[in-house]
C-alpha cells in the first residue's frame, strides 16, 4: 500500500496531540506525586532537621524578647523542647494544609514559664513597672505568640488550598487524558490497517516528545539551579525550600525517564515489525515470482 | 498612600533633570538641598531619602545617568498604571490584584536596571534590597513598617519601598551626574 | 550502488526522524503555553528573579569588623583636624565600625551599623538609615536597656560622648533627654541640619515591665575630624 500523504497528516496530527497528552499527563502526575501532596512537604522538613534548627532560632528570639522586659534567658529552662516543638510544628501544618483548626495546647508552657518568671523576679528582687501578675501574663502572651508564629511554615494555607485544588482537578484532567490519547491512537490505528511498524512510530514520536517536554524543566532547573539564589532567610527555611523542590524534581525526572524508556520500547517495536513485513514480503515475493516461473515452464513445457 | 509616593518620586526626578548646579562632594550644596527640602516638603519619608543617600555615598556605587532614566521611565509606567486604574490608597492597591502585579513588574524591572534583590527574613519579618556587590540599599523592618502601619512582608509595603528606593537613587544619581 | 545509497538515505531520514519530530512536537508544545500563559509566565518570573540574586545566600554569621584604630591620616590643617573623605570607609549592614564611650557613666561599647536582634545582643545598633560620624547628618544608636545601654540610666545634659571610628574620633555634648513612646515619629528628624547624636534605649531601667516608652538622648557634635577631598 502506497503512503498517502493525507494520511501521512493525518497521522502526524494525532501523533502531535498524543505527544501533548501524554506530556500534559506526565508532568500532572509529577506535579501530583512531587509537589502537591502533604507528604512532599513534611519529608523535606524531615531531611533538612527543620524543627531542630528552627528550635535554637526560636530560643533566641525569645531571649530577645524577654530582655527589655527585664528578665533573663534563664526563664526558659525547662520550658520548650524540640519534640513537643516538631510534634506541635507537624500538627499545626497538616491542620494548615487541611484547612482544618489545630489548638496548639499550650496550657503547660504557660503554667511552666509564670513559675520560671516568678522564680527570677524573687531571686533578682525586680520591682515591677504596675501590676507584677498583669506583667508577667503579657509576657507569657507575647511568647505564646510568637511560638504559634514560629511553629507555623509560611504560607500554609496557601499552599495547601493550592494542593487541594491541584488534587481535585488530577483525576478529572488524567481521565480526559488518557480518553484523548486513547483516541488518537485507534486514528493512528486505523490509518494504517496493514502496516502496524508505521502506528509505532508515531507512538514513537508521541512518547519521545511527552519524555523530552517532561525533562526539560527538571533538566534546566537542576543545570541552572536557580532556585538556590533566592534570597530566603533564616537557613533552615532556605534549606527546606530548596530540598523540597529538588526533591519534586527528581520525581519528574524519574517520570520523563520511564517515559523515554516507553519511547524506545516503540521504537523497537517498529523496527522489529518493519523488518518483519520486509522479510514476509521478500519471501512472498520470491514465492510468487517462482510461482510465475513454474506456471511459464508449464505453459512452455 | 503609594500612587502620592510614587508620583512624588517622578516630580521630584522631573525636579533634578531641571537642576544645573554643581555638586562637592561630602557636603551638601544649594541645589541639593533645594531638592531635598522638595522631597521632603512632599512627604517622602526622609528615612528613605536619608537610605539613599547613604548608599552613594558608598564605595565602589556608580550608577550612570543612563541607569537612572531607565529606572525612571520604569517607575512613571507604574505611577501610570496605578493613576489609569483610580487607585489612589495601599489599601485599594493590595485589592487589585492585577494592578499589583503590573506594579510589581514595573518595580521589579526598576530594580533589575541595578540588579537589586529583596531579601526576606521571614523569622524577623526584615526585608532587605542589596545590590549586585552585596551591599544593603535599604531596609524595610517592624521599625520602620510600625510608624505606617504595615507588614512590613506585606507586597504593598515592599513595592513601595523598592520604588522609593530605586526612585531616590535615581534621583540622586541625576544630581550628581548634572554636576 | 545508487539503490544502496537511495536505501541507505531513506534509512537514516527515519531514524532522524525519531528526534526531529518529537523535537518538534515539544517546541510547538512549549511555543503554544508560552503564548497562552505568557502573562503569568512574566509575572512569576518577575517575582522570582525579584527574591533572586546571582548566588546562594550567605549565612555565615561573621562579625565583620571595619574598625581600626588610628588606621587612617589624621592631619591638623590650623587647628582643624582634616582627614581625606576617599580615606572613610563606608559601613555595610552588620560591620562593626565604632566604638561609643562616656567615661563619667562607665559607658563603652562596640558599635555595629544595622539594629536587628543579634546586633543588640552583642553591642550597640545603628539605625541603617542614619549616618555615620562626620556626614553632618543624623546619628541614630540603640540598645538594650538592661545591657549596653544600662549606663543611659546615670547620664545628664553637659556630658561629653565620643564615638570613635577607623577615620577619628567624635565628640559629643549631651544637650536634652527625653521619654517618648516607641512609636512617636517625632523622636529624630533624618532631614536635621546639622550633626545629631540620638541615643535610645527601652524604658524604664532596672524593672520588671512592659517597655512601650523609650528613654531618649540628644547630643550636639562638639568636635571631630571634617572631610576634605
Amino acid at each position: 500500500m502506497k503512503k498517502s500523504p493525507a494520511r501521512t497528516i493525518i497521522c502526524l496530527l494525532a501523533s502531535m496531540l498524543l505527544s501533548i497528552f501524554v506530556s500534559v499527563l506526565a508532568i500532572m502526575l509529577s506535579v501530583e506525586l512531587g509537589f502537591a501532596t502533604n507528604n512532599s512537604l513534611t519529608s523535606a522538613l524531615d531531611e533538612v532537621k527543620y524543627y531542630e534548627r528552627l528550635y535554637n532560632d526560636f530560643m533566641d528570639k525569645c531571649e530577645s524578647i524577654v530582655i527589655p522586659d527585664g528578665l533573663g534567658p534563664e526563664v526558659f529552662d525547662g520550658v520548650f523542647s524540640v519534640e513537643q516543638l516538631k510534634s506541635d510544628g507537624n500538627a499545626y501544618l497538616n491542620a494548615q494544609l487541611n484547612s482544618t483548626v489545630y489548638k496548639t495546647n499550650l496550657d503547660w508552657y504557660k503554667e511552666q514559664l509564670t513559675t520560671n518568671i516568678k522564680e527570677y523576679v524573687d531571686e533578682k528582687q525586680l520591682v515591677a513597672d504596675g501590676d507584677e501578675d498583669e506583667i508577667i501574663e503579657d509576657i507569657v502572651e507575647n511568647i505564646m505568640d510568637y511560638y504559634i508564629k514560629m511553629i507555623s511554615i509560611p504560607y500554609a494555607s496557601t499552599i495547601g488550598s493550592i494542593f487541594r485544588t491541584i488534587s481535585a482537578l488530577f483525576p478529572y484532567v488524567f481521565f480526559s487524558m488518557l480518553v484523548f490519547a486513547m483516541i488518537t491512537i485507534w486514528i493512528i490505528n486505523k490509518q494504517n490497517p496493514h502496516k502496524k511498524n508505521r502506528v509505532f512510530r508515531y507512538l514513537a514520536y508521541a512518547t519521545t516528545s511527552g519524555a523530552i517536554t517532561t525533562l526539560i524543566p527538571p533538566i534546566y532547573c537542576l543545570y541552572t539551579k536557580f532556585y538556590t539564589k533566592i534570597q530566603v532567610y533564616p537557613e533552615y527555611l532556605y534549606d527546606f525550600i530548596v530540598r523540597y523542590i529538588e526533591n519534586g524534581i527528581k520525581i519528574m525526572l524519574l517520570i520523563g525517564m520511564i517515559l523515554f524508556l516507553v519511547s524506545i520500547v516503540m521504537i523497537a517495536l517498529s523496527t522489529y515489525l518493519k523488518h518483519k513485513y520486509i522479510h514476509t514480503r521478500t519471501y512472498h515475493h520470491h514465492h510468487h515470482r517462482s510461482g510465475e516461473r513454474s506456471g511459464e515452464e508449464e505453459s512452455e513445457a | 498612600m503609594i500612587k502620592k509616593l510614587l508620583a512624588v518620586s517622578v516630580s521630584a526626578v522631573m525636579m533634578l533633570a531641571m537642576s544645573v548646579s554643581a555638586f562637592a562632594a561630602g557636603s551638601v550644596n544649594a541645589s541639593e538641598q533645594k531638592i531635598l527640602d522638595e522631597l521632603n516638603a512632599k512627604n517622602v519619608p526622609a528615612r528613605y531619602v536619608s537610605q539613599a543617600k547613604n548608599y552613594v555615598e558608598k564605595d565602589g556605587v556608580d550608577i550612570t545617568e543612563a541607569q537612572a532614566n531607565e529606572i525612571i521611565a520604569h517607575i512613571d509606567a507604574a505611577a501610570k498604571i496605578v493613576s489609569d486604574a483610580g487607585i489612589k490608597t495601599a489599601g485599594e492597591l493590595k485589592n487589585n490584584k492585577e494592578v499589583l502585579d503590573k506594579v510589581v513588574a514595573e518595580a521589579s524591572a526598576a530594580a533589575k536596571v541595578l540588579n537589586l534583590t529583596l531579601t526576606f527574613n521571614y523569622t524577623t519579618g526584615d526585608v532587605t534590597v542589596t545590590d549586585a556587590s552585596g551591599k544593603t540599599v535599604a531596609v524595610v523592618n517592624s521599625k520602620t513598617t510600625k510608624t505606617t502601619g504595615a507588614d512590613s512582608m506585606s507586597t504593598v509595603a515592599v513595592v513601595s519601598v523598592l520604588g522609593l528606593a530605586v526612585a531616590t537613587l535615581a534621583a540622586v544619581t541625576k544630581k550628581n551626574a548634572e554636576a | 550502488m545508487q539503490k544502496h545509497k537511495n536505501r541507505f538515505a531513506k534509512k537514516l531520514n527515519r531514524v532522524m526522524a525519531y528526534i526531529y519530530m518529537p523535537l518538534l512536537f515539544s517546541l510547538l508544545a512549549y511555543g503554544v503555553t508560552y503564548l497562552m500563559a505568557s502573562d503569568v509566565i512574566d509575572i512569576a518570573v518577575n517575582l522570582v528573579s525579584l527574591i533572586s540574586a546571582d548566588k546562594a545566600p550567605d549565612f555565615t554569621n561573621e562579625n565583620n569588623s571595619i574598625f581600626v584604630k588610628d588606621s587612617v591620616e589624621i592631619n591638623d590643617d590650623d587647628g582643624v583636624l582634616t582627614v581625606k573623605r576617599a580615606d572613610v570607609g563606608m559601613a555595610d549592614y552588620g560591620d562593626l565600625y565604632a566604638y561609643v564611650r562616656c567615661t563619667r557613666i562607665a559607658l563603652d561599647a562596640p558599635v555595629y551599623y544595622g539594629d536587628d536582634d543579634a546586633i543588640l545582643k552583642k553591642g550597640v545598633g545603628q539605625d541603617f538609615a542614619s549616618s555615620q560620624p562626620g556626614f553632618g547628618r543624623l546619628i541614630v544608636l540603640c540598645a538594650h536597656n538592661n545591657m549596653y545601654f544600662n549606663a543611659l540610666k546615670n547620664i545628664e545634659i553637659g556630658d561629653i560622648v565620643e564615638i570613635e571610628t577607623s577615620y577619628g574620633t567624635y565628640s559629643y555634648e549631651i544637650k536634652e533627654t527625653k521619654i517618648l513612646n516607641e512609636n512617636d515619629s517625632s523622636a529624630f528628624d533624618f532631614a536635621i541640619d546639622h550633626e545629631q547624636l540620638v541615643m535610645y534605649t527601652c524604658y524604664p531601667f532596672d524593672m520588671l515591665a512592659h517597655t512601650p516608652d523609650r528613654f531618649f538622648v540628644y547630643a550636639d557634635l562638639v568636635s571631630g575630624p571634617v572631610f576634605v577631598d
